[in-house]
């Protein structure tokens, strides 16, 4: 009888189609995978079932009879920046902007906002800093000249297109002008406002210091608050504005709100602290806040973003987001799937064993391994430990794996989750000239056709002879870095965790990695650098000897099925 | 001024929008007359520019070439684009993102 072991992950979906007959070893035919359609365990994957055994009927000219699922419970995984929730709660004081890159003049001013319209009009008292909206850049130049001559005091501009140096040649080179502020359209005017222009290769002092800022726009002494934010906004940039928007009533905050709350197995409630450890996996129960409203839950980790030391103009920004990644292990009922599996095959759906159980059957076949009672199934979702010892079988899941690094992935270069997964699983290199790529560990190499012009002076993601833009300033020894950061951060931080719940693992121990983040040879390098202090061997799977870390829970759900039991 | 990246136009339609992008980028240009089709002009440009990269005008538009790749034109424009065309290779030049 055919069957297929049906491993639904967060990410990925995999079957694997044997022969099975009562008092055999199954007769392996087929693995396939594909991306999971629908929230793990929801009634959406079943699409992505049906697909795959679709393309297995195809192949084999025949159905599988009955489908083999393990208990499945999904993840969320979010990203809260604490960053810009303190933005928008403080929007009513300050609005703070990083400028171009190409501004013009040099120096720090202040005054009040005013349309180039305005000043068409009688001079007024005190120092202006003009928004030039959609002007041409020779009418903007003529009419700031212009109303200097009448009297007005122009202590710097702002400028809505990318004309900053053209206007500042043609008005005042020496002035301030910051442009590319896509919002300055609706910057409020008549209030007060600061700008400043770095020198070349220099970045903001002035408005970035919080005091200085305080004193540039008049704020009392309860808005300093304010200030920091503000001057945390812009730190780092060459060119910065800074603008104090009138006063609304009612609006202040309230600091020291916890923005998340956990609540703990036995009810307790504890405030979230992003630098904090997350407490052991089991021990959470629900959370409230800026994560949203969650229950039912087994774990719950997180991370904060991983700095990057040798780019002090990116730490300071990644310190200001203050960007939390979250991953939420919820328990659920897999009714509704099921109920839509039985509908593909003439034999139904039967869940044989836990994931974890499965994996461990499945890494059993790795070659030269012989029997292994440690595993860590790292997937898209979890890292699950599963330990067979004489004490019985020790089942941890813990929340964060490979979804968790893409998620800081896309936060730390600001992309979408596909490029994201690309840029963290393949190696990068900045494009220095249309012919030269500068590596990961410093080398250069020459290309024999000029790189597309929209790659010149980006990192880019290396896959094959392509190069993939990615939206971020950075070297690429320092995104290297972050990666694998990323990587120890998450997974191998969780396997500690897991590790530390099961109670330890015995010296000498095989510990065997599989599932899909497995593949990836640095988080298998971080594992083995965070677990050396075990003195463990730590091995990646190979899948009945060809399907290296992957496939181990569809294989071992066969397994499972036919009659083999975890020793 | 140094003739970082140098424009043969055989056409003044773009001139003031192509200095201006140059301009706003802070990357020296000199524009001279030319008389050919655009892409023999910018590769002659691409053969005299310390940066190696020359630009090319006439009335169908504007390419940017480099002088080590007698290949198809490293950017094209139509004379219509001709301010974006000069960011775009004012950036390469001063090897900042487009």
């Amino acid at each position: 009888m055919l069957v297929a072991g049906v491993d639904v992950g967060n990410s990925t979906t995999e079957v694997a189609v044997a022969r099975v007959e009562p008092g055999g070893e199954p007769e392996w035919l087929l693995v396939l995978r594909r991306s999971t359609t629908g929230p793990k365990g929801s009634p959406a994957c079943a699409e992505g079932v049906a697909d795959l055994l679709a393309q297995a009927e195809r192949r084999l000219g025949e159905r599988p009879h009955d489908l083999l699922l393990a208990e499945l419970n999904p993840v969320e995984t979010g990203l809260v920046e604490l960053g810009r929730l303190e933005e928008i709660d403080l929007a009513q004081t300050a609005i703070a902007r990083p400028a171009s890159s190409t501004p013009s003049g040099e120096g720090v001013a202040s005054g009040v906002l005013r349309s180039l319209a305005e000043l068409e009009g009688e001079p007024k008292a005190g120092s202006v800093i003009p928004i030039v909206a959609d002007e041409d850049f020779e009418v903007a130049a003529g009419a700031l000249r212009s109303a200097r001559d009448r009297g007005w005091r122009i202590s710097a501009a702002i400028v809505q297109q990318d004309d900053g140096v053209l206007i500042g040649n043609r008005f005042d080179s020496e002035c301030p002008i910051v442009d590319e502020v896509a919002d300055a359209g609706g910057f409020p005017l008549g209030s007060p406002a600061a700008v400043e222009v770095a020198p070349p290769g220099a970045s903001v002092e002035h408005l970035s210091d919080p005091l200085r800022v305080a004193v540039l726009l008049g704020l009392t002494p309860e808005e300093a608050r304010a200030a920091r934010h503000a001057a945390r906004a812009v730190a780092g940039h060459r060119a910065a504005i800074v603008v104090r928007p009138p006063r609304v009533a009612g609006t202040a905050s309230t600091p020291g709100d916890p923005v998340i709350t956990l609540i703990g197995t036995d009810g307790s409630k504890l405030p979230f602290a992003e630098n904090a450890k997350p407490p052991p996996p089991g021990t959470i129960a629900a959370i409230r806040g800026a994560a949203g409203d969650h229950d039912r839950l087994l774990d719950v980790c997180w991370c904060a973003l991983p700095s990057a030391p040798d780019d002090p103009v990116f730490s300071r920004w990644l310190a200001h987001r203050r960007a939390v990644a979250l991953a939420l292990l919820a328990r659920s009922s897999t009714e509704g799937l099921i109920e839509e599996l039985n509908a593909l095959t003439l034999g139904g759906t039967h869940v044989v064993a836990l994931e974890s159980e499965a994996a461990v059957l499945g890494a059993s076949t790795t070659p030269g391994a012989g029997w292994t009672p440690f595993v860590l199934d790292i997937g898209g979702g979890t890292v699950d430990l599963h330990r067979v010892s004489r004490a019985g079988e020790q089942v941890v899941a813990a929340a964060g794996a490979g979804d968790l690094v893409t998620r800081i992935c896309a936060a730390l270069l600001g992309c979408d989750g596909g490029l994201a997964e690309r840029a963290k699983r393949s190696r990068s290199a900045r494009v220095e000239t249309p012919f030269v790529l500068h590596h990961e560990d410093g080398s250069r190499t020459f290309l024999g056709e000029p790189a597309p012009p929209g790659s010149v002076a980006r990192l880019c993601v290396v896959d094959g002879r392509d190069l993939e833009p990615l939206p971020v300033v950075l070297a690429p020894e320092v995104w290297r870095g972050l990666r694998r950061a990323a990587k120890r951060d998450v997974i191998a931080l969780n396997v500690r965790r897991a590790v530390e719940a099961a109670g330890g693992v015995a010296r000498g121990e095989l510990v065997t990695l599989v599932g899909g983040s497995a593949c990836d040879g640095e988080v298998v390098d971080a594992v083995a650098a965070e677990i050396a202090d075990l003195d463990v061997a730590v091995a990646r799977g190979d899948v009945l000897g060809r399907h290296g870390p992957r496939a181990a829970v569809a294989v071992g759900l066969v397994l499972a099925y036919s009659g083999r039991r975890i020793k | 001024m140094s003739a970082f990246v140098l424009a043969l136009l055989d056409s003044s339609e773009s001139l003031a929008e192509l200095s201006a992008g140059f301009e706003e980028e802070g990357v020296p240009l000199v524009t001279e007359p030319g008389w050919g089709s655009r892409e023999a002009l910018a590769h002659d440009a691409a053969a005299r520019s310390p940066l190696g990269l020359g630009i090319g005008g006439d009335a169908g538009g504007l390419v940017l070439a480099l002088a080590s790749w007698r290949g198809r034109p490293y950017l094209e424009a139509a004379p219509a684009e001709a301010r974006a065309f000069a960011h775009a290779a004012a950036r390469i030049a001063a090897r900042r993102p487009l």
